[in-house]
């Protein structure tokens, strides 16, 4: 991987983003919930962040990275890419880092919109990356596998409806969907935030939830190689 | 002298049942341009793909002589990132070539899009956007151009603005592989041919070589009383026929010659269309 090569990427990368409003949604969306939800005197801080991190997570690492992988394709941008000497590798990377980088500006933003206090502000902005981190394969993988943006949004559907299972879970009050979403990493993020709140966090209260988060971590991985072999990133 | 920048070997691809190459051979000469000629489908573009390694030939073999680095391409399915200005396109392509940005004014100047450099990308007419692509693949000054029908479906004053352009980078040493189904384009641009049907070469050569070589062994004398008469191309007949018409006053002497098309179509049965 070339840095100079990483570095123009991301930055056009960013240029092009904040000017296409179809895929900028995705990442106001988050933002615009936590904005409207802390102004409701109802809603406890902790859920009113959990539920808006779910929310980012679940939007810009799969459904923006997936899109703007599959735009470059689209638009024959990416054959043009890698016609200039520019491999897969640095493409992937440079749209996860642009990925992450609106992530944790909303997970950043959203911390102080819902008023946090600022001795906490690593222990969730640290969960927050790593769930990212975990969340960001399947982006890819949705990246890969889709031939447009119309079949990169409806293949992030069946993801992103994983990811935010832990938001609902709670409405069906079934033991087995309870099972289902606390193997999630998004679930995991959320019972760690819980932990955070209450000022109780040690390795042990959240033992078990990063062994999921490190599970997801690994097959994410699994998956996105797989993939990439079978596909590559330009079908 | 020049050296050889491809040189390729007995090369054959098959693509799903169809084999789209057989047993291809030919050499590129650094510093000129060569058109690959042939009608859709014939297999120019996969011969592109196999020489820029998007494709994997099953037999035979490539050798490019250039580093990757330095080598331009431009396709029938390049793009650019039409929400950003012709400007900033080129800059990005400068800069993941470790071009200096100073070249980016001059190129655009040479494709003549220095005007509309603040222009978005999608506000451009299909010439410009080629024009562009065309930028976007030269600017890092590569030794070795591929052009894949890179003046189709353009306007002819397009056409001729880019032929200049390939000109101009022909004298700054680039040499260019040109596929074309354009006969006349080819006849204008190319130092030498390669007629590409279903899969093979039929011909390659000089294309002034190629008309004397293909052309009908006759001669046409043309008198100023409209008068005219095909004779055996060698000097004692066309002195036979001056000396019996020698009270009529000439107009011209001229040989026939095919074009490219006419050769093409000679050699293969098939319209170059």
């Amino acid at each position: 991987m070339r840095v100079y090569k990483l570095k123009a990427l991301f930055k056009l990368g960013i240029e092009d983003l904040v000017k296409n409003m179809n895929v900028f949604v995705y990442i106001i969306m988050p933002l615009a919930f936590a904005f409207l939800y802390s102004n409701m005197d109802t809603l406890p801080k902790d859920f009113v962040f959990s539920l808006c991190m779910v929310l980012n997570l679940s939007m810009v690492p799969v459904a923006l990275m997936g899109t703007i992988i599959a735009e470059e394709k689209e638009k024959n941008t990416l054959r043009t890419l890698m016609l200039h000497d520019i491999n897969a590798t640095e493409i992937l990377f440079s749209k996860a880092l642009i990925c992450l980088l609106f992530v944790m500006l909303n997970s950043i933003l959203m911390f102080f919109i819902v008023g946090f206090p600022m001795n906490q502000f690593f222990a969730y902005q640290i969960v927050g990356l790593l769930v990212s981190l975990t969340v960001i394969f399947f982006g890819a993988l949705v990246g890969l596998l889709a031939k447009n943006q119309m079949s990169a949004g409806l293949l992030s559907i069946p993801f992103m409806a994983i990811f935010m299972a832990p938001l609902f879970v709670n409405m069906v009050k079934s033991k087995l969907a309870s099972s289902i979403s606390s193997i999630l990493p998004t679930d995991a993020m959320m019972e760690i935030f819980d932990v955070i709140s209450k000022n109780n966090l040690s390795i042990s209260s959240i033992g078990m939830e990063v062994l999921v988060i490190g599970v997801w971590l690994i097959l994410g991985f699994i998956f996105f190689q797989i993939v990439y072999k079978k596909v590559g990133v330009d079908n | 002298m020049s050296s050889k920048i491809i040189e390729v070997k007995d090369l054959s691809i098959v693509l799903g049942k169809k084999k789209v190459l057989n047993d291809l051979s030919f050499q590129v000469e650094e510093k000129e341009i060569f058109g690959f000629l042939g009608p859709s489908g014939a297999g120019k573009t996969t011969t592109i793909k196999i020489l820029t390694k998007q494709l994997l030939p099953n037999n035979g073999s490539c050798k490019v002589e250039v580093e990757k680095e330095k080598i331009g391409i431009l396709s029938d399915n390049s793009g650019c990132y039409e929400r950003l200005t012709v400007y900033r396109n080129l800059c990005f392509f400068a800069e993941i070539s470790k071009t200096k940005k100073e070249k980016v004014e001059e190129v655009l100047k040479k494709v003549k899009l220095y005007e509309d450099k603040d222009k978005k990308v999608k506000d451009l007419s299909k010439g410009m956007k080629q024009r562009l692509l065309l930028a976007c693949a030269v600017i890092h000054s590569p030794k070795l151009l591929f052009l894949d029908e890179p003046t189709a479906a353009l306007d002819p004053a397009t056409t001729e603005e880019i032929h200049k352009l390939l000109f101009q980078l022909r004298e700054e040493g680039t040499t260019i592989f040109l596929t074309t189904h354009n006969m006349e384009e080819a006849d204008e641009l190319c130092d030498r041919v390669a007629f590409l049907n279903k899969g093979e070469i039929a011909e390659i050569g000089i294309p002034s070589e190629l008309k004397l070589k293909y052309a009908n062994h006759t001669v046409d004398i043309l008198f100023e009383n409209h008068k005219e008469i095909s004779i055996d191309k060698d000097i004692s007949s066309i002195i036979k026929c001056l000396k019996e018409n020698s009270k009529e006053s000439l107009k011209s002497i001229h040989s026939q010659e095919p074009n490219l098309a006419e050769i093409f179509l000679k050699l293969t049965g098939r319209d170059l269309k």
